[in-house]
């Protein structure tokens, strides 16, 4: 069994809503059945027991299929989904795996085939060595206990997020709607506020004008300094580095001479700049204040352990660690206690060691300031604190200027104000860490996520902007361009994507087929952008999925035969359907899909969309569409000369005449476009009196829509170019070239090699029935075909053409061009298929000017 | 036997307005002793030696109003306080200070001179006046004097403690006669509070209180910023294409504000500039702005590489080099070549749009007496109206309701803090003589100064104060700095009072308890606000319109008996609260209920007594 590729499909993919990694893996005949492997399931569960049952008829590949969910679950990952399918080519199939984290995800797939070799081959497997390696990559890929916190909140906000880096930087919803978090930090946190929060003296500078309570005390510039700044003070001190963090350097409660002496030292190795401050008794509480609101409050206390009078300190602490809560880092509820530098001198003060044995009862700290990342633990206090010390809380928040800020109070009590008891605000932090409010040691969990989140946004928020995902086989990209040109007269500013490229408000910023997922993200990405209207093709689909979860309107033009068959074991327009119809699946349970009631598989989509069905068709007794404008459904078809948009007994009417794009409703493949694209607009809200104007204001050019049925006059002919290259489309435009008047047809062609024998003679057999004259073209890229090759299967598609008369063979695009214009008089009509749009426009352009 | 040198007997820090100017100052008291009969033209040769070591001295106009006229009066005979106070500016001009305020006066005491300088910073001006001392005791002993030493320490302490040309933009902008904005210099590093109170905006260097934390974090990751401006479609140079050979392009830098491009200038190698503004292409200015956006910046710079700023990007391969928050604006105020750029002024208007001032009401109240009360009053009036109103006074500092210190916080400090405070909506504060004369008022400039009685004897014996002229000036202080707009509310029955009112930009109120004073009748009939009593009630008066408030009978505070400086004390206040347009019913309800009980609210802590019955039981 080998892994042949491996892709991850990072959003709603083929084979549901889930990421998941995708491995084609190929496997012999020999292998695959597992009766024909004696002893290796038993072998297998010895390995890992924790796999799950097999169904029957499992194989080879369905174990490592089950593996590599089995071990990211025993990792810890939350994943539940996983299939092996077969594929067309003999002994190669598919295995697609859920994964939360791809890297993860990865990993366990590679794991799982050296299980599954070992496994066959009687080898030994280190499944905890496995396993450890798992959540280390977990624990380092995922995000910490905070940001995942926000991030679960947005989620259940349906509020859509991306990561923006590998850390904590996280993009909440899209476009100009957007919003970003970095940790416990919003976009919205001031960098000013930050920095003073990180200047201690600053702080207290602000939080006393403020009349918040603070600890008397002063910067000093050296220990003897120091030792006559506590005296000033009286009583015990603190002394600690002026811009340190998480307690690095900072000694608490210290009186005498020489531990204010060693104190300075300590944390004048930490910062240049030392502070020696009046020492609160009490415990160290953390407030969390958001907005203007106190939103959670802990108690936090010192790693300490309680003497049993047999064990010694080193033993108690490692008694302490077994606790599966405590971890060595942040991503755990709490950290494990060490036995430091500080811890020693900790416990030296309170005359004790390592090794000594504390009688039963006794409680020995560790060190004395109580961060959870030291080994402390938090205790829940929201409910009690007294509404005088959150006031406070707050005034000091809103005096640094921060709108989301840990506030670190020590006190005897919070039941009390702290007026009452000499208590005082000891720091303010910024990005303050949330897991000890998320999973106290003790007491509630509090929804501190939630409360980020709302802050950011308004209840009905979820920060999306209308977003319409465009696919089928012909017209996607006029259909963006209309219905991008539409949502632009709401005066949105409009994000599009097409087979042409990225258009931001009017404004190409990228070229090129721009309609996979990347190009989708940047148009969610980019700060300006309304609205948006996404070409959503195949190729995007199947490499990575979608590159948004969801969206308000999805369109499908149509499959009919469907094209690019034969590329990804997609050999049937059924197939591609499947594909095409991922973007119905990612319909908001508001929203709409578009589909084309004339075509019985896009029709049949309707069947797997969460939201509403609008379907159009020329013909209104379409029975799809009659059934469904019956049960009083919306629906859009042509009524003689008008469109009609229909639901129950409203009607809206588009003339035909007043849509320049149909020419009067000549070209009825537009007419097509037309329809779906007034359906999402009509799905988006849009009026109709917006919509008619859209369409009578819609131009269909060399400039706003290169490619697509662009017109020419030459010399008195009329020459056509289109970038249609599959039957379907070569139909459409048939229909629309016989009905307009001609004396002689032409048509210039060529065909793309990485389409199939059957394809290509069936483009030139439906050519052979419409034109005079062909002449065929080859460039120079064959994809993977020999030189001549397509030619001739072009050739052969018009052995019984019925109306050419002349076939011509030319090498190279603008010379088939030029020959054919050469040859046109007045009253011909040429229709030119081209391949390079934008070269072949503006020779065409060129000749134009010339004649 | 008197001593013959230049001794400093006392230091005020005069961080307000005050009697010598609108500008903080230092003040020192400076005895000469026996030098009060050696005036400069009896010293061979002192004015020659002071001149070598200081020629720019001949610069300073003196009395004579032009050049040369400080150096006439050396010639002529002029005492030690007045050169050292010459001195001492030319100093601070010489570390970077230009300009400035000075005045050397005589005190009642002979020998004994009040020095003041205009004091940009505390210990800088200290320093100059301290160096000032000794050159001048040189020139005078005619002893040699290090004058590059002294240069040198001079500069280096003021490039310390001042702050840098992007900050001094933006404060010279914001503080502007234009703009009118107040600053407040937050930290000892360039951390600036434009504006006061719940109005107010911060600024460090060029980076605002709005500039986000995370914005930063990107603008500082070169590759992300990269990434993210690519996938924005916005053309990045390639980090590896950039440190090949050297580049041959221009480096513009594009200053971005609040969406919008406001300066332009190519950077030159040797770290001066060229103004290029004008000629950047419409297209390249908005592609700046839009990396801007897309990093999430308010205030930036954006330094592009190109052939030549008047073309589109795309068509000369530019690109964006990187996007800068905190951007240096030196190079668009002092560009080697073109025009220079009012870039603060620019931040200021980005910051305050619409000309606002980022002011909030600032009532000050100063007199001989009863300014407490008044302040408590005005303080209730403000409250009643729903402004969160802070109160610095002499019995405490305030904060809404709230009783933060207790004692004395009648003082520039505590008026400070109130400014300083976020939250506040409205400040009262009072002033006492000794604090205007000894600390300056807290604020530039207040809506509403209230001066509730004048008795100058009271003032006599401190800070050389000895005849009315010198109280005058005192209180004169608090009116000066009433806003256009605002209002000096004054007793018209004082005449001291009544010789300010025309030193008022704002409007003046007058109250008295006699409705009918000339003074009164003279104002009304200018169209004047007069607060009164007539007939047992209390009046508000506005030109030929009188109509009463409420019977005095209905003021408890009056108990009954209208002894004349409670009923001043109403007057003043309600006065003070018609000038801030507090509706007349909320100035009417605060008038029948207000106590001196309610000014400190009793903390009805129900926890801590709860507590404490648990623990008595």
């Amino acid at each position: 069994m080998n892994i042949l590729n491996i892709r991850a499909l990072r959003g709603p993919n083929l084979w549901g809503l889930h990421t998941v990694i995708q491995a084609l893996v190929s496997c012999s005949k020999e292998e695959i059945r597992l009766d024909h492997l004696p002893g290796f399931e038993e072998r297998l569960r010895e390995r890992f027991p924790q796999i799950t049952v097999f169904p029957s008829g499992a194989t080879l590949v369905s174990a490592l299929e089950l593996a590599t969910l089995g071990l990211q679950a025993q990792a810890g990952c939350p994943v539940t989904f996983s299939r092996s399918v077969a594929v067309p080519d003999p002994d190669v199939y598919q295995v697609i795996v859920e994964y939360s984290e791809e890297a993860v995800g990865m990993l366990a797939l590679e794991l799982a085939l050296e299980l599954c070799t070992a496994a066959l081959d009687d080898l030994p497997f280190n499944l905890t060595a496995a396993l450890s390696q798992l959540r280390e990559l977990d624990e380092e890929v995922r995000l910490g206990p905070s940001t995942g916190s926000i991030v679960a909140a947005a989620v259940a906000r349906d509020i859509p997020y991306r990561r923006l880096t590998e850390g904590s930087l996280v993009q909440f919803g899209w476009g100009s709607r957007q919003r970003r978090i970095q940790a416990a930090e919003m976009g919205s946190t001031s960098a000013i506020a930050e920095s003073i929060a990180q200047d201690k003296e600053l702080t207290k500078h602000l939080l006393e004008a403020a009349g918040v309570p603070v600890p008397k005390g002063r910067p000093v510039t050296c220990a003897e300094d120091a030792w006559a700044a506590a005296c000033e003070i009286g009583g015990p001190v603190v002394i600690k580095p002026r811009d340190g963090n998480q307690g690095k350097g900072v000694a608490a409660n210290i009186e005498s001479r020489e531990e204010i002496l060693a104190g300075y030292t300590a944390a004048h190795e930490v910062s240049e700049n030392v502070m020696v401050e009046q020492y609160l008794r009490g415990q160290d509480h953390r407030l969390l204040v958001i907005g203007d609101r106190l939103v959670a409050a802990a108690r936090r206390e010192p790693p300490y352990v309680i003497g049993d009078g047999e064990h010694t300190i080193l033993e108690l602490v490692d008694e302490v660690n077994s606790d599966p809560r405590r971890g060595d880092g942040h991503a755990t509820s709490l950290t494990k206690i060490r036995l430091d530098e500080i811890a020693h001198v900790t416990l030296a003060h309170q005359g004790l060691d390592t090794g000594s044995v504390p009688r039963k009862g006794a409680r020995v700290l560790l060190r004395n300031n109580a961060n959870l990342s030291t080994g402390g633990t938090a205790t829940d206090v929201t409910d009690d604190v007294h509404p005088e010390i959150a006031a406070r809380a707050i005034a000091a928040a809103q005096m640094v200027g921060l709108d989301l800020c840990g506030v670190d109070i020590m006190c005897e009590s919070v039941l009390v104000p702290l007026e009452s008891q000499s208590g005082g605000v000891i720091e303010v932090n910024a990005a303050p860490g949330l897991r000890m409010h998320l999973q106290p040691s003790f007491g509630k969990g509090r929804p501190v996520g939630e409360a980020i989140i709302s802050t950011m946004f308004d209840e009905r928020d979820d920060g999306r902007i209308p977003l319409v995902a465009v696919t089928g086989t012909n017209g996607k990209t006029t259909t963006v361009r209309l219905i991008a040109h539409l949502l632009g007269l709401t005066g949105k500013r409009v994000g599009m994507t097409n087979s042409d490229g990225v258009y931001i408000n009017n404004q190409r910023i990228d070229t090129g087929d721009c309609s996979g997922p990347r190009s989708a993200r940047s148009v969610l990405f980019h700060p300006d952008v309304d609205a948006a209207v996404l070409e959503t093709a195949r190729g995007g689909i199947l490499r990575e999925g979608l590159g948004f979860d969801r969206c308000n309107v999805a369109v499908v033009t149509n499959i009919g035969m469907g094209d690019h068959l034969g590329l990804n074991y997609i050999s049937t327009a059924e197939e591609l359907a499947v594909i095409k119809r991922v973007i119905v699946h990612s319909v908001s349970p508001h929203g709409v899909a578009v589909l084309n009631a004339a075509d019985p598989i896009v029709a049949a989509m309707a069947d797997v969309c969460p939201g509403s069905i609008t379907f159009f068709a020329h013909d209104r007794h379409e029975r799809v569409l009659a059934n469904h404008l019956a049960q009083g459904k919306r629906g859009v078809f042509v009524d003689g000369d008008t469109i009609v948009g229909a639901k129950g007994k409203l009607r809206y009417r588009v003339p035909l005449k007043d849509i320049p794009l149909t020419r009067s409703g000549m070209i009825k493949f537009q007419v097509e476009n037309a329809m779906a694209a007034i359906a999402a607009a009509w799905g988006l809200g849009i009026s109709w009196e917006k919509i008619r104007r859209g369409l009578a204001t819609f131009v269909s050019d060399t400039t706003t829509a290169p490619g697509r049925f662009n017109i020419f006059s030459h010399r008195g002919a009329t020459v056509i170019a289109d970038y249609g290259h599959n039957p379907d489309a070569i139909r459409a435009l048939i229909q629309a070239v016989e009905s307009m008047p001609s004396q002689r047809r032409f048509v210039v062609i060529s065909g793309a090699g990485d389409r199939r024998d059957c394809d290509l003679r069936l483009q030139t057999e439906i050519l052979g029935e419409a034109f005079d004259e062909v002449i065929l073209y080859q460039d120079d890229c064959q994809r993977g075909r020999a030189d001549g090759e397509v030619l001739a299967l072009l050739r052969e598609g018009l052995a019984n053409a019925r109306r050419t008369t002349q076939i011509e063979e030319i090498r190279g695009e603008m010379l088939a061009i030029d020959t054919a214009l050469s040859r046109l008089q007045a009253g011909d009509l040429c229709l030119i298929l081209i391949d390079r749009i934008d070269e072949a426009l503006a020779h065409i352009a060129m000749r134009n000017g010339e004649a | 036997m008197k001593h013959q040198d230049i001794r400093f007997l006392n230091f005020l820090s005069i961080r307000g307005p005050n009697i010598w100017t609108y500008r903080p100052v230092l003040e020192v008291w400076v005895d000469i002793g026996e030098l009060e009969e050696c005036p400069s033209n009896v010293i061979p040769g002192f004015a020659d030696r002071l001149c070598a070591w200081l020629p720019t001295l001949s610069e300073h106009r003196c009395n004579y109003g032009e050049p040369g006229g400080f150096v006439r009066r050396l010639h002529e005979g002029t005492w030690p306080g007045h050169i050292l106070e010459h001195v001492t500016l030319e100093l601070q001009n010489l570390a970077g200070m230009p300009g400035g305020f000075g005045r050397a006066r005589e005190t009642g005491v002979r020998g004994v001179y009040k020095v003041v300088i205009q004091a940009w910073h505390e210990d800088v001006t200290r320093a100059c006046l301290d160096a000032a001392r000794d050159l001048v005791m040189a020139a005078i002993e005619d002893k040699p004097f290090d004058m590059a030493a002294t240069y040198a320490r001079l500069r280096e302490i003021a490039a310390k403690h001042l702050p840098g040309p992007n900050t001094a933009c933006i404060i010279d902008a914001a503080t502007s006669k234009e703009r009118g904005i107040p600053a407040i210099r937050l930290s000892s590093n360039s951390l600036i509070q434009l504006g006061y109170g719940s109005r107010q905006r911060r600024i460090w260097a060029a980076q605002s209180d709005r500039t986000s934390a995370i914005a930063q974090g990107i603008a500082r990751d070169p590759e992300l910023s990269a990434r993210l401006l690519e996938s924005c479609g916005l053309p990045v140079v390639d980090s590896n294409e950039e440190t090949q050979e050297p580049e041959k392009r221009g480096r513009y830098r594009l200053l971005v504000l609040g969406g919008n491009m406001v300066a332009a200038a190519l950077m030159h190698e040797d770290g001066n500039s060229t103004d290029v503004t004008q000629q950047v292409h419409p297209a390249t200015a908005s592609t700046a702005c839009l990396a801007v956006r897309v990093i999430g910046l308010d205030i930036a710079g954006v330094d592009i590489l190109a052939d030549d700023i008047a073309r589109p990007l795309d068509a000369q391969g530019g690109a964006i080099a990187g996007v800068h928050e905190a951007p240096a604006l030196v190079p668009h105020l002092h560009p080697a070549i073109g025009e220079s750029r009012p870039v603060g002024q620019a931040i200021v208007d980005h910051l305050f749009p619409n000309g606002d001032t980022g002011r909030i009401p600032v009532v000050g109240i100063t007199g001989s007496g009863g300014t407490t009360e008044v302040a408590h009053w005005v303080t209730e009036f403000l409250r009643l109206s729903g402004k969160f109103t802070g109160l610095a006074c002499g019995d405490g500092m305030y904060l809404d309701r709230r009783k933060v210190e207790p004692g004395d916080c009648g003082t520039w400090q505590r008026g400070n803090q109130i400014l300083m405070n976020r939250v506040v909506e409205a400040a009262v504060l009072e002033n006492s003589a000794e604090m205007i004369l000894g600390q300056g008022l807290a604020y530039d400039r207040c809506q509403v100064g209230v001066i509730t009685s004048i008795e100058p004897e009271k003032h006599y014996g401190a800070y050389y104060i000895d005849d009315p002229e010198h109280v005058f000036k005192v209180f004169r202080t608090q009116v000066d700095v009433v806003l256009p707009g605002g209002a000096a509310v004054l007793h018209a029955a004082d005449p001291m009072a009544v010789e300010m009112a025309p030193l008022c930009d704002g409007e003046v109120i007058f109250f008295c308890a006699d409705p009918d004073l000339p003074v009164t009748a003279a104002h009304r009939a200018n169209g004047g606000r007069v607060v009164s009593v007539r007939g047992g009630e209390l009046i508000l008066a506005s030109g030929n319109d009188e109509s009463p408030l409420l019977p005095l009978t209905e003021i408890p505070f009056l108990n009954g008996d209208h002894d004349n400086s409670r009923l001043n004390t109403v007057l003043a206040a309600v006065s003070a609260a018609w000038a801030l347009d507090i509706p007349l019913h909320v100035i009417r309800t605060g008038a029948e209920t207000y106590s001196e009980d309610s000014i400190q609210t009793p903390s009805f802590d129900v926890t801590a007594s709860f507590v404490t019955i648990n623990h008595s039981a």
